[in-house]
C-alpha cells in the first residue's frame, strides 16, 4: 500500500449498537475505480448495506468523506460528503458541503468515517491523534447546532481546534429534511443525511487529528494552485460596479438563443464580491429564479418586490468573508443581524442564492430580514432550506386554492409573502410541532398527507425538492434533476455550467460548444444533449470524488486543472478521458444502488410544472417546454443504461468492472 | 494574429470564428477589439474586460494567443 | 526539540485559503485578519506566538509559499 498518493488508505467503521471500531483497509485499486469522496462512500455503501435497509435503521450506514485532493496543496478542494440510503428518496443519498471539516477527516488517518448500527442514548465520536471515542452526548440532545458546537468546545479540549459536524433538533425528531451542520451552519443539508444521523442517535462527530496527508508530487500541485490563484487574486469587479446592474445583466443573458462562449474565471470576481447571491436578482430577469411555487414569474415578483434581495443590501450586514478550506475565491460571508433579528441572533452565515430564492420569490416573500432569521433558524435547527422552502411553497399554494384554512394550519394565514407566517411555520417545521409536523418530511410526504389532488402542486423529483434554478431555462438542468440517483439536484449539469466548464479542451469525446450555436436546440432530445448530460454527469463524480468545489469547476477546467491535479497527487498518469471513465462508473454506482433497492429510476421524474406542462403564460419563460420523458431516454442511453427503464445495461457493468462488488443484483438485459 | 476572445452578450459576434478566435493585425490594440465587436459606447463603461486575466488600458497591444475576456456572470447554488 | 523560528505571513502573496490554519497541529494559527483587502476576506495570523512550536507544518503547506519562518 502507497501512502503517498493523496488518500490515507483506510477507513473507520464504526458500529454504534456495540460500540465497536474497524479500521478497514482499502486497496489501491478501489480508488483507481472510484476515486475516493463520493465514490468511495458509494462503494462501502454498496458493499456493506444490505439490500432492503430500512434507512432510519441500524442496517443503514452513514458516511463522512473527504476528497481526493483534499488536504494535498490543491486549491478548492475542501469539499467533504456526508453519504447514506436517503430516507427521503429510498435510494442513495449524499450531501456535499464546505467548511472546515474535509480536511479533518483525513488528518484523523481516514479517507472516510463511517456508522453503521444504532445507539442507545445519544452519543458523539471524537477522534484525536490517540483515536477514536464514542462520548456520552445526552446533555446534548434538544441542543440547536451552533450551541452545541459551543458546547462540545466547552466539554473536550484538544490540542487541535475541534472540526464539528452536528445535527439539530430537526435530525434529532427524524424530520426527512434533516441536515447535518459544520462550522456554525455551513449545510450538508440534502437527501436527509441529518435524519440518519439523528436516526443511529449520532450527535456530532468531533475532529482533532493533526496527521499529515501525503501526496506523489506536491510541487507540481503547487504550481497548478499558483497559476489558478493568480487568476482569480486578478479578477476583480471595479468598485463602480453594483448590485443595481445585476437584473440589466439577466436581460442581457437571455437577448440572444446563440451561444457565446464563456470565460468562467471572470466569475469569480462576481462570487468574490457578492458570493451566490449575485442571482437573488438577476435570476429574477433571466427566468432561472422560480417564483410563487414555480408557477408564477417576475410578473408576480416585479422590481418593487425583487429589489429587497438586491446583494448590495445584504452585503451591508457581512462584516467578514468566509470560505472552505483550501478556497481563494471566499464566496461566503459572516452577517451581523443583531438588528434584524431584534437581538435573537447576533450573526449568521450570508443566506446563499437558495436560501434567499425559496424563502423569496418562491414564496412572495418581499421581507429581507425575515430570510436573514430564517436562515440561521434553519441552520440551527439543521433543516434543508431548499425542501423547507418548497414544502411552505407547495402549503401556500393549496391554501391559495382553499384546501388548508388555518383550523388545519395551526392559525397560521398562508397567504403569499406572509412573512411573519413563514417565520413561525419554520420554527414549527425544525420543533416538528403544529402545522410544522405535517410539512417537516418534505413536501411529497405532506401531499400524501393532504390528499391526491394535491400532487400535482408538490414540486419534487423522486421526494426530493429541487434546487432554485428553472428546466425551463436550461432543460439539460431538469435532465439531472430526473435523471441523477440523488434527484433534484441543481449542481449535477446544465447547459450553462457545461458551457463555462470547457471541458472539450481536454476530454476528447465532449462535444465543444461553438459560437453562435443554437440554445434552443438543448430543448429537443438530441444526441447533443445526451452527451452534454452524460459529460456532466460524470465530471461531476470526478469532483465529488476530489473533495472539488463546484464554482470552482464552472471557472472553467483550463483554468482548475482538476486532471493534472489528480495525476499530481497519485502518481497515476491518467488521460481526462480515462477520469472520465472512472466518473461514469461511480455513476452507475449510485445508480445500481437505487435499482438494486427496488427503485424505478422513471419514478424519479419531476414534476411536469418544471418542464413546461403546462407552460407559463407570461415572464420572461413564457412558452418554454420540452419532453421530460425523451429527455431523460436520451440521457439515459449515453449513459449506458437502458434508454427506457435507466437500468445500467450487461454491457455497461461488465465494461467498466466494479472490483469486488457484486452487481448481478441489478436487474439488467 | 489570433486571439480567443470571450465577448459580452451584445457584442457583434460576426467578427469572430466558431471557436470564439479573432484574427488581427499583428501589433493591434485592445481598442481594435472593441471596435470589431462594436460594443456601443454607452455600456462600454458595464463592460469588465481582461487580457490573459489581468485588467490593461485599452491601449495595449496585443500578441498572437492573447485571451481577451469580457465579464460574464453565472447561476449559482 | 523546539525550535525558535515562527512563521512570518507575507500578505501580498497571501491567499487567505485557510490552509495553513488547518493545517496546524497546534491550531495557532487563526484566520481574523480582516483589514487587509477590500473584500474584508479574513487572513491568517499566529494568535499564539508562545505555544507555536516552530514545526514549520505551515511553511511547507502553503501553496503560495507566503509563509516564511523567521
Amino acid at each position: 500500500m502507497n501512502f503517498l498518493r493523496g488518500y490515507c488508505g483506510k477507513i473507520l467503521m464504526v458500529n454504534l449498537s456495540d460500540s465497536t471500531f474497524e479500521e478497514i483497509e482499502i486497496p489501491d485499486t478501489i480508488y483507481e475505480h472510484f476515486l475516493s469522496g463520493v465514490g468511495l462512500g458509494a462503494y462501502i455503501l454498496y458493499k456493506y448495506v444490505p439490500k432492503g435497509a430500512d434507512p432510519l435503521g441500524p442496517d443503514n450506514i452513514l458516511g463522512f468523506v473527504s476528497g481526493l485532493l483534499t488536504g494535498t496543496g490543491s486549491f478548492m478542494t475542501g469539499r467533504w460528503m456526508a453519504v447514506c440510503k436517503s430516507p427521503l428518496t429510498g435510494g442513495f443519498g449524499d450531501a456535499n458541503c464546505g467548511g472546515t471539516f474535509s480536511p479533518a477527516i483525513k488528518q484523523c488517518g481516514y479517507d472516510g468515517i463511517f456508522f453503521k448500527g444504532q445507539a442507545q442514548t445519544p452519543v458523539m465520536l471524537f477522534i484525536d491523534n490517540k483515536g477514536p471515542q464514542l462520548l456520552d452526548a445526552t446533555a446534548l440532545w434538544g441542543l440547536d447546532t451552533v450551541a452545541t458546537e459551543a458546547a462540545i468546545n466547552q466539554m473536550i479540549t484538544a490540542k487541535k481546534k475541534l472540526a464539528i459536524a452536528t445535527i439539530g433538533p430537526a435530525g434529532e425528531h427524524q424530520s426527512l429534511i434533516a441536515g447535518i451542520s459544520n462550522d456554525g451552519g455551513r449545510m450538508a443539508a440534502r437527501s436527509g443525511v441529518g435524519t440518519v444521523m439523528g436516526s443511529k442517535k449520532l450527535k456530532a462527530v468531533v475532529l482533532a487529528g493533526s496527521k499529515m496527508i501525503h501526496c506523489e508530487n506536491p510541487e507540481t500541485i503547487r504550481t497548478i494552485s499558483r497559476d489558478y490563484a493568480k487568476k482569480v487574486k486578478s479578477s476583480n469587479l471595479p468598485p463602480m460596479v453594483t448590485g443595481a446592474i445585476l437584473p440589466l445583466m439577466g436581460k442581457s443573458m437571455i437577448a440572444t438563443d446563440k451561444a457565446i462562449p464563456i470565460d468562467g474565471m471572470l466569475s469569480t470576481a462576481i462570487m468574490k464580491k457578492w458570493g451566490t447571491g449575485f442571482t437573488n436578482t438577476m435570476g429574477m430577469t433571466m427566468g432561472d429564479t422560480p417564483v410563487k411555487n414555480w408557477k408564477g414569474s417576475v410578473v408576480d415578483f416585479p422590481y418593487l418586490k425583487y429589489r429587497h434581495m438586491n446583494p448590495d443590501l445584504i452585503q451591508k450586514h457581512e462584516t467578514q468573508k468566509y470560505h472552505c478550506y483550501s478556497c481563494v475565491i471566499g464566496c461566503g460571508g459572516l452577517c451581523d443581524i443583531k438588528n434584524v433579528t431584534n437581538g435573537r441572533f447576533p450573526h449568521t452565515h450570508k443566506p446563499e442564492y437558495e436560501t434567499v430564492a425559496a424563502f423569496g420569490s418562491l414564496l412572495l416573500n418581499k421581507d429581507r430580514d425575515s430570510i436573514f432569521l430564517i436562515n440561521e433558524l434553519l441552520n440551527r435547527g439543521g433543516m434543508d432550506s431548499i425542501s423547507a422552502g418548497n414544502t411552505i411553497a407547495f402549503a401556500m399554494e393549496c391554501y391559495e386554492k382553499g384546501w388548508l384554512n388555518q383550523e388545519v394550519t395551526s392559525g397560521l394565514d398562508l397567504t403569499w409573502g406572509n412573512a411573519e407566517a413563514i417565520m413561525t411555520l419554520v420554527e414549527q417545521m425544525i420543533a416538528g410541532t403544529g402545522f410544522g409536523a405535517i410539512l417537516q418530511n418534505g413536501v411529497k410526504k405532506a401531499s400524501e398527507i393532504l390528499g391526491i389532488e394535491s400532487a400535482p402542486l408538490a414540486i419534487h423529483a423522486g421526494g426530493q425538492e429541487p434546487g432554485m434554478h428553472d428546466p425551463r431555462l436550461d432543460p439539460i438542468l431538469g435532465i439531472h434533476y430526473s435523471c441523477d440517483p440523488t434527484p433534484g439536484r441543481h449542481t449535477i449539469g446544465a447547459g450553462s455550467y457545461y458551457a463555462y466548464m470547457r471541458i472539450w479542451e481536454d476530454v476528447t469525446w465532449a462535444p465543444k460548444v461553438k459560437l453562435g450555436e443554437d440554445k434552443s436546440e438543448e430543448y429537443e432530445a438530441t444526441n447533443q444533449v445526451g452527451l452534454k448530460s452524460m459529460v456532466n454527469a460524470c465530471i461531476k463524480q470526478i469532483l465529488d470524488g476530489s473533495g472539488g468545489c463546484f464554482f470552482a469547476m464552472v471557472s472553467g477546467l483550463n483554468h482548475f486543472k482538476i486532471f493534472d491535479y489528480l495525476n499530481a497527487a497519485t502518481g497515476w498518469q491518467k488521460t481526462p478521458n480515462e477520469y472520465m471513465t472512472i466518473g461514469l462508473r461511480m455513476q452507475t454506482l449510485r445508480q445500481a444502488f437505487n435499482v438494486r433497492e427496488g427503485i424505478n429510476p422513471r419514478n424519479f421524474k419531476m414534476n411536469e410544472r418544471l418542464s413546461g406542462h403546462p407552460p407559463l403564460k407570461e415572464g420572461p419563460l413564457k412558452g418554454k417546454s420540452f419532453d421530460m420523458d425523451e429527455m431523460m431516454g436520451v440521457h439515459y442511453q449515453f449513459m449506458g443504461w437502458d434508454k427506457k427503464t435507466g437500468i445500467p445495461t450487461k454491457t455497461a457493468l461488465e465494461d467498466l468492472g466494479f472490483c469486488d462488488l457484486e452487481m448481478e443484483d441489478v436487474t439488467h438485459d | 494574429m489570433k486571439v480567443q476572445i470571450y465577448p459580452p452578450p451584445f457584442a457583434n459576434l460576426n467578427a469572430l470564428d466558431e471557436d470564439g478566435m479573432l484574427i488581427l493585425e499583428p501589433g493591434a490594440r485592445l481598442s481594435s477589439v472593441y471596435r470589431r465587436l462594436k460594443i456601443p459606447l454607452v455600456l462600454q463603461p458595464l463592460v469588465i474586460c481582461h487580457v490573459n486575466y489581468q485588467r490593461v488600458k485599452l491601449n495595449t497591444q496585443l500578441k498572437d494567443g492573447d485571451v481577451i475576456s469580457f465579464i460574464l456572470p453565472l447561476a449559482g447554488g | 526539540m523546539t525550535n525558535s523560528k515562527k512563521p512570518v505571513i507575507d500578505y501580498a502573496n497571501c491567499m487567505a485559503c485557510g490552509i495553513c490554519s488547518g493545517d496546524c497541529p497546534l491550531s495557532c494559527i487563526v484566520l481574523r485578519k480582516t483589514d487587509i483587502d477590500s473584500y474584508h476576506k479574513a487572513y491568517p495570523v499566529l494568535d499564539d506566538y508562545y505555544l507555536c512550536n516552530g514545526c514549520t507544518r505551515c511553511a511547507k503547506a502553503c501553496p503560495m509559499e507566503a509563509i516564511k519562518m523567521m
